[in-house]
């Protein structure tokens, strides 16, 4: 029982860094690199033809996430909620968080290639390359690891957006008849992510004032 | 005396014996929270407890006299920054305490 309380309160105090929303922007970002370059080339803003603008926004998107996460760690969170030194137990559930994400992203990289070669089918049938499919069930399950370890319920969900977001965009381009089928999916996927980030950011800004100076 | 009441006596004798510094709720919860962690600032803490930033300190600095927590105090930038992380000694102190209490608990429940 002694333990079972300990154990609670670290996991609250861990959990109380998904407070801030910052989590969920970031994530909605990442998704949201995938699917802006689609958005825009069905306005017809830009062209897949060459992959390098596509590529670029992708890329601007990414690091913008990236540096509003890392950013708003240290200098937003951190002088907020202070800092923190967890124990082994948590340690050794992020080092596996790590890992899944590595394995993940090798993953990613092996499909891409396998696609880039044309090894993998492309689902002339459904519309749904088979890539999407294996991008969507390794999300799913690293990303449902994750949260588990991470002890970040929000998690789950966002690993079920990130999973469908890939084939149902190609789903509907082939199979109904909206004009603006990425627009919809990203909407659906990395909207609730960017809207419950934002959200929680704001009533974290406004519910914990700045105590950088308090020095104890 | 009879033998009931002699072992209730003895019973409750235990109270006298509780460790006064960790008995005080506040105390209690700061060793709750260091214990949970390797190590944590003083915003942190701050945060999680609800103390004030006087009572805090006047809590910590009670815990350090009795070697339970240390305090490790340096600069970020400009910025004065207190790392506390709970001692060797006073983890000892705190699994003490909740068995003992435990055990006053269960024993005056069972009565």
């Amino acid at each position: 029982m002694e333990q079972l309380n300990i154990k609670a309160l670290e996991k609250r105090a861990f959990r109380s860094f998904f407070r801030d929303g910052i989590y969920d922007v970031f994530l909605g970002g990442i998704l949201l690199s995938f699917g802006l370059p689609l958005i825009l080339s069905e306005f017809g803003w830009i062209h897949y033809e060459t992959m390098a603008i596509p590529l670029i926004i992708s890329i601007i998107v990414n690091v913008s996430a990236l540096v509003f996460f890392v950013f708003g760690k240290k200098y937003i969170t951190a002088p907020r909620l202070g800092i923190i030194r967890f124990g082994k137990t948590r340690k050794r559930k992020m080092m596996h968080v790590r890992l899944l994400l590595a394995i993940s992203v090798l993953i990613g990289l092996a499909t891409f290639f396998l696609t880039l070669f044309k090894i993998l089918p492309v689902g002339a049938e459904t519309g749904i390359p088979a890539a999407s499919m294996i991008f969507g069930i390794q999300v799913l399950i690293v990303f449902s690891l994750a949260a588990y370890f991470m002890d970040f319920t929000r998690l789950y969900l966002y690993a079920f957006l990130f999973a469908v977001s890939m084939p149902v965009t190609f789903w509907l381009k082939k199979n109904a008849a909206f004009t603006y089928p990425s627009l919809y999916v990203s909407c659906l996927t990395a909207g609730p992510m960017l809207v419950i980030g934002l959200i929680l950011f704001v009533r974290f800004l406004r519910q914990y004032p700045n105590k950088e100076r308090v020095a104890g | 005396m009879s033998k009931q009441r002699k072992s209730e006596t003895q019973d409750l004798g235990q109270l006298l014996d509780i460790d006064k510094i960790i008995h005080e709720p506040a105390r209690l919860m700061i060793l709750a929270y260091l214990s949970a962690v390797e190590s944590a600032d003083f915003i942190f803490l701050l945060n999680q407890t609800g103390l004030t930033q006087g009572n805090l300190s006047f809590h910590l600095s009670k815990l350090e006299e009795a070697d339970y927590v240390a305090i490790e105090k340096k600069f970020i930038g400009k910025r004065p920054h207190t790392m506390l992380s709970i001692k060797d000694k006073g983890n000892q102190a705190l699994k003490e305490y909740l068995k003992t209490m435990k055990g006053l608990i269960d024993s005056l429940v069972d009565n």
